[in-house]
């Protein structure tokens, strides 16, 4: 088990911004673009506003129970038997999300670096190494995070600010309707993926030493306003259509680019961005995933329970038969699945912390 | 499918061989319990794959979301 205040806020701050990337980048710019066009930034703005006020609600649920992780405050509020068939819940729910963003990775890679390389491959793969890393511990996967979230950035933004020269103004007078309600509606998978995801980081919150709100809402805040303008980038530089029918539209922006005659294959730069950025997404869900089983079972070793869950996520990341498949499920599930988990189950917690505390004072004004 | 029925043997007795020499830490009967269960888990929706009759919680979830919404 971790021992608690482990973590610094800069850790935090480095783990919620690459998971808040993870697999955005390379998924979400072509669902949007195609919803709402030219405004798809915003519609990525307002996730983005969404995304704090999640946040902010389950920064303020944990602090009524401090030092708790996901699991141990639903147990507390909800009892031994119901809080445990939660927590249950969310171990489903993060073993889920690893295997969706498995898949990602793996269509990403087949797609774009080897066609012929099965999915299963990719899969196992990458889940042994991130099961390597969870059984390092979240410090490890923290300060991987911290690391990389720079450089990443300055190999990500440097490139892209180059097709700036292929900027053109007039793709954002592409014929559209925007009204609010509908657009919302269309595009509500976008206030989930992955916003609602980072409710995973229930479960570090009692490990974070200092500067804990500032660190989620900052790490939320900085990554979700980097998507937002590599939406308003694409469309600048590629247009409405083309961005709305290329399954990966950043990716081609990368391939597009020519920085001179010996620099070619520039797309390789934000595949290894990708990629590092989804592994740490994993890791951070398979260690969400992995910790609230031990929480749950008073388990000491998270090897026991990292390598049979490889078998689990390796097998449940098949399940769409391809990506279209995937990206139909997301458009009209996925916001309505993940609401009972952002938001039904902490509003239960809050609730409870609330009955406790009347009849805390009740017992203690007859006292 | 024998591959993987021989594939999920030989992970469980190497597991439990690990466990037993304390490599794993202290694992008791709950670890050694867990530890089967899961990788039985994993091993029945390989099994569901490879029979093309896949236990599909995503489309479950479909249905039910479509049944209630």
């Amino acid at each position: 088990m971790e021992k608690a205040l482990q973590l610094s806020g800069w850790q935090l701050f480095g783990m919620t911004s690459a998971f808040v990337a993870g697999t955005t980048f390379i998924l979400l710019p072509v669902g949007l673009i195609s919803s709402a066009s030219q405004l798809a930034w915003l519609v990525q703005l307002w996730s983005v506003l969404f995304g704090l006020a999640v946040g902010g609600f389950w920064l303020y649920v944990a602090s009524r129970y401090p030092g708790l992780s996901l699991v141990e405050i639903s147990r507390r509020a909800l009892g031994k038997h119901v809080g445990g068939f939660v927590s249950l819940c969310y171990i489903v729910f993060f073993i889920q999300i690893s295997a969706w963003v498995t898949r990602n990775m793996s269509d990403f890679m087949q797609i774009n670096l080897m066609p012929k390389t099965p999915l299963s491959v990719f899969n196992i793969l990458a889940l042994l190494v991130c099961a390597y890393a969870v059984i390092k511990g979240i410090d490890t996967i923290s300060l991987v995070s911290v690391v990389l979230i720079p450089l990443l950035t300055i190999a990500y933004w440097t490139p892209f600010t180059v097709m700036l020269r292929e900027w053109n103004w007039n793709h954002f007078d592409y014929p559209v309707n925007f009204d609010f309600w509908p657009t919302l509606a269309e595009t509500k998978y976008a206030l989930g993926f992955p916003f609602m995801e980072t409710v995973a980081f229930m479960m570090a919150f009692p490990l974070v030493r200092t500067r804990l709100k500032t660190a989620f809402l900052g790490g939320i805040l900085f990554m979700g306003f980097q998507i937002s303008l590599s939406i308003f980038f694409t469309v600048g530089i590629l247009g409405v259509y083309r961005s709305s029918h290329l399954t990966y539209p950043i990716y081609n922006i990368f391939r597009e680019m020519q920085f001179s005659t010996f620099l070619e294959h520039l797309e390789a730069i934000v595949s290894v961005t990708a990629l590092m950025l989804v592994f740490v997404k994993l890791s951070v869900l398979f260690y969400c995933a992995v910790s609230s089983i031990c929480q749950l079972f008073a388990i000491e070793n998270r090897a026991i329970v990292a390598y049979p869950l490889v078998w689990v996520i390796s097998a449940y990341a098949l399940l769409f038969a391809n990506i279209v498949d995937n990206e139909e499920w997301v458009q009209h599930y996925l916001f309505i699945y993940y609401v009972p988990f952002g938001i039904g189950f902490p509003l239960l917690f809050l609730i409870a912390s609330w009955f406790r505390r009347r009849s805390d004072s009740t017992k203690e004004a007859t006292a | 499918m024998i591959w993987l029925l021989l594939l999920y043997a030989v992970f469980l007795v190497v597991g439990f061989l690990i466990m037993k020499s304390g490599q794993a830490g202290l694992a008791g009967r709950k670890e050694k319990a867990l530890f089967a269960t899961i990788t039985s888990i994993g091993c029945v929706l390989w099994l569901s794959l490879l029979l093309q009759r896949p236990l599909d919680l995503n489309k479950a979830i479909g249905m039910a979301i479509d049944f209630f919404f």
